[in-house]
């Protein structure tokens, strides 16, 4: 009956992809939306101050000449809801090689994030080009893309104060 | 286009009447059978629209603009195909990826190749949204994508078709039946994880902490969000919160019975329309899943086979126009673009706030459907209308 046999073995794989799903689900979630998403986690606070994560671009130039934009302004070409997502990766530093030869998880996260540096080179081309764009010169010196927290009073909802760069990271462009 | 050109399948379920099977695997059968079956007729016209509403009015994603970004963003997820790659695919990829999904998804509109095309379909919107996920985040597509591939066997490709090809057996229970589980386990691993992190908490209200973030982070407060904003009832939003885990919970367990799947799925068209308006957050693209489970009217005219080259002809080139319009160099971001869409624009132009009003013609599109279904279960309250007992 291989009739009866591939239907048997189409319901297995089924209900095993369906349990495998939801374990990756509950044990294995990607790590970003688990530590940047306030809620994903546990439930985002509405009382007392939230604190709202923005990204922002700064490029410097001759003379102490500064341009501050939004992210989505200068990463035009990528959605910003995605943004909120990737730069936390792109900030991020190189994680420490894993040892053990189980750290499976370990070893392919230090290796996304070394393949993603390697783009570097090309990042400053494309932060020339766009800054050029943008600005219609060519000659800034440096880029930096800043992490901000800023909070908001839950109760009052309005911003407590200015926005605080978390974390940053500069790009050398000439 | 002409309806009926072969048939195979019986008006009632193959199980029905009959002494259901032994086992579990005989009886899971009977039952997917027993619920979702659907004549030859309603599948063939579940196909039609589930690719006109992709194609016309939700919008095919396209692929090319994720060439136009740095190489530095590439950041795929770890278990899957795109890991493997040492940065975004060329142009030439993408563009014969979308390509290639457009013209599937005109084969299956028009009947071609159902079986084949449907997997091949498939398959192109997961490679494509594996690669558009390797910016870090995970967008909410899966029922588009596995849609197809779930009713590749169910038959759907027997009527409404151009093409002269076999008819294959009336598979629709089983297929469909398994396809509202796939919906059903999707809602309830979004519940499970509202579910055990907290969401039930009294102490905070979570849909107001979400609505807090979107407001003052992504989304700018866009369409009801000011107004909602102004809500403080501690009531109202833990209310909502129970709601939301208590909805997306108990849609697996839906499942059982097809009047009961129906009914949550009634229920999920207000969800999603508010969790659009509110927190600006769009699911129009499970709509496309959601569709299929209604009992739709079936046009009972026949079209020439001249007249319906003519619409098939007509339907083409809308739809490759527009996906050539998302295409184009000098675009900007475009993950999908629709006849729909467009009108929208031109109709609103300055006035689309944030991008996000021609979102919402989607989902007046399913209230619409959902109120003539409520209307017609209220005039005919007998079998085989929209949340029939």
């Amino acid at each position: 009956m291989p009739e009866l046999r591939t239907r048997r073995l189409f319901l297995v794989g089924f209900v095993g992809f369906l349990f495998a799903q939801f374990a990756i689900a509950f044990w294995w979630s990607e790590p970003y939306p688990a530590v940047i998403e306030p809620g994903f986690l546990g439930s985002p606070p509405t009382t007392g101050r939230a604190t709202i994560r923005g990204y922002r671009v700064v490029a410097s130039g001759p003379a102490d000449s500064a341009l501050v934009l939004g992210a989505d302004t200068f990463f035009d070409r990528v959605p910003s809801s995605y943004l909120m997502f990737d730069l936390p990766f792109l900030l991020d530093s190189t994680p420490p090689p894993f040892s053990g030869v189980l750290q499976v998880r370990g070893k392919l996260l230090h290796r996304a994030k070394l393949r993603s540096d390697a783009g570097v080179l090309e990042f400053d081309a494309y932060a020339e080009e766009r800054l050029s764009e943008l600005t219609g010169r060519a000659d800034w010196d440096s880029l930096r893309i800043e992490e901000t927290l800023r909070d908001v009073d839950a109760e009052r909802l309005n911003y407590v104060e200015p926005p605080r760069v978390h974390r940053s990271r500069e790009f050398h462009l000439r | 286009m002409t309806a009926g050109l072969s048939t195979t399948g019986a008006a009632a379920s193959p199980t029905a009447g009959t002494a259901s099977a032994g086992g579990p695997l005989g009886r899971a059968q009977s039952w997917l059978d027993h619920e979702y079956f659907v004549s030859d007729e309603q599948l063939g016209f579940l196909r039609v629209l589930y690719c006109a509403f992709v194609l016309f009015v939700i919008g095919l994603p396209t692929f090319t603009w994720i060439a136009k970004t740095p190489q530095l963003l590439f950041d795929p997820p770890l278990l899957s195909p795109a890991d493997l790659l040492s940065g975004w695919p060329s142009y030439g990829f993408l563009w014969t990826l979308s390509f290639a999904l457009v013209v599937c998804f005109l084969l299956l509109l028009l009947g071609f190749f159902v079986p084949t095309v449907s997997v091949l379909t498939s398959v192109l919107l997961i490679v494509g949204s594996n690669l558009q996920f390797s910016f870090g985040k995970i967008d909410h597509h899966i029922l588009l994508a596995l849609g197809p591939l779930v009713m590749a066997g169910s038959g759907w490709g027997n009527r409404f078709t151009l093409a002269r090809g076999r008819a294959a057996p009336n598979r629709s229970g089983v297929c469909l039946g398994l396809f509202a589980i796939v919906v059903g386990f999707a809602m309830f691993t979004a519940g499970f994880q509202k579910l055990v992190t907290g969401w039930l908490d009294p102490r905070t209200q979570a849909s107001y902490g979400h609505l807090i973030q979107n407001f003052y982070g992504t989304s700018s407060g866009v369409l009801l969000a000011p107004f909602a904003m102004h809500v403080r009832s501690k009531f109202v939003w833990e209310g909502l919160d129970w709601a939301t885990v208590g909805f997306e919970l108990l849609f697996l367990a839906a499942v059982i019975r097809r009047t009961w799947f129906r009914a949550w799925i009634v229920l999920a068209v207000f969800f999603h329309t508010g969790t659009l308006l509110v927190l600006d957050i769009g699911f129009a693209v499970n709509f496309s899943a959601y569709l299929l489970f209604a009992d739709w009217p079936v046009p009972r005219f026949r079209l020439s086979r001249r007249s319906a080259w003519l619409v098939a002809g007509c339907a083409c080139v809308v739809a490759l126009s527009f996906w050539w319009q998302t295409t184009a160099p000098n675009q900007q971001v475009q993950m999908g673009s629709s006849l729909a869409g467009y009108v929208v624009n031109r109709a609103v132009g300055p006035a689309n706030v944030n991008g996000t009003t021609d979102e919402i013609l989607p989902d007046i599109l399913a209230l619409l459907a959902v109120a003539g279904f409520l209307i017609r279960r209220s005039r005919n309250p007998g079998p085989g209308v929209m949340v029939s007992a």
